[in-house]
């Protein structure tokens, strides 16, 4: 798997809740984004991602 | 009587919009209450894990949040960026800023126009940040922009109304608020937008680099409630070639 452009290497499927938890992030604060396509947070639990995937976890920052 | 700023179908007070890059934290939330802002730019951008501060917890509340498009090349890209915004929990007011060139930051006015129409399908508000060119600022009006926001100066850059001339004739040409976006670096500089019919001004960098930020920002509110007023009150005419008294010119002493 790609993960906010760094690679990863993950043995199961699993839920992009998961990848989340998994991974500490504040679900409140994220978005993502599998190959391409914004995955809408009623979705995380459905969703799945496998090694195949590439991810991007995103939130706000400063900007102009 | 009331003047608001009325983007799509929100209204504001503040005709002074802030860009959040470049300051501490910390500072979020002084410059907007002293810029009495209510709108603030944001950018979407790969976060790291764990729990690392957030800008949106610095964030006053009632603030309107304009999420940027930045680091799109194209329209598709784009709208992938605004749906990344809109789960973000933003609402639905986009800055499309689709930018190619990597020396002057220039954005694309064509990939601009084309995502206007993807976004407003897609239910967003589309603030297009565009180069002054009036024929791109009517098809972004038609493509179903809620405001035009041309730039000053390159990003950044501090160097004032280098595109005056050609941001004039949009604000004379087309009848949606026109933002001045990009470039502004001095309050005068936005309160001569202001006087020139602008609806509103943002900046960032001017303030964020100023010595003291907080001061900055008040004095920016200041310029561009003054140059709003002056727009209203309809400048005063301009002679050449002579001057004109401002007393009768009879009845002098000793006559």
């Amino acid at each position: 798997m790609i993960l906010n452009g760094e690679e990863r290497k993950i043995n199961f499927r699993i839920s992009v809740s998961d990848l989340l938890k998994q991974e500490n992030y504040d679900f409140r604060r994220t978005a993502v984004l599998v190959n391409g396509t914004v995955i809408p947070r009623a979705g995380y639990d459905s969703a799945s991602v496998s090694d195949e995937d590439t991810v991007e976890i995103v939130g706000f920052v400063g900007g102009g | 009587m009331s003047d608001d700023l009325i983007i799509g179908n929100k209204r504001f007070k503040s005709r002074f919009i802030l860009g959040s890059g470049k300051f501490s934290l910390e500072m979020t939330e002084k410059v907007i209450r002293n810029g009495g802002v209510e709108i603030a730019t944001l950018a979407v951008r790969r976060v790291n894990k764990g729990g690392r501060e957030n800008i949106l917890d610095y964030m006053p509340e009632g603030i309107t949040l304009l999420p940027n498009t930045s680091g799109a090349r194209n329209a598709e890209e784009a709208l992938t960026i605004a749906r990344l915004a809109r789960e973000l929990g933003c609402g639905d007011m986009i800055k499309i800023e689709i930018v190619r060139d990597t020396r002057y930051l220039l954005p694309d006015n064509e990939e601009t126009i084309k995502a206007i129409g993807l976004l407003a399908d897609d239910g967003f508000t589309a603030l297009p940040y565009m180069m002054p060119d009036l024929t791109a600022a009517r098809k972004m009006e038609k493509a179903g922009a809620a405001a035009i926001m041309p730039l000053a100066a390159p990003i950044g850059s501090n160097r004032g109304l280098l595109t005056k001339d050609f941001i004039s004739m949009i604000i004379g040409e087309t009848d949606l608020p026109v933002i001045v976006d990009a470039g502004i670096g001095r309050p005068s500089q936005a309160c001569e937008a202001m006087e020139m019919g602008c609806a509103a001004v943002m900046a960032n960098t001017a303030v964020a680099t100023a010595s003291d930020v907080g001061a900055m920002a008040s004095a920016f509110r200041m310029a561009i409630e003054a140059g709003r007023t002056a727009y209203l009150a309809g400048l005063g005419r301009v002679l050449s070639g002579r001057g004109e008294a401002s007393s009768p010119l009879t009845g002098f002493l000793g006559e």
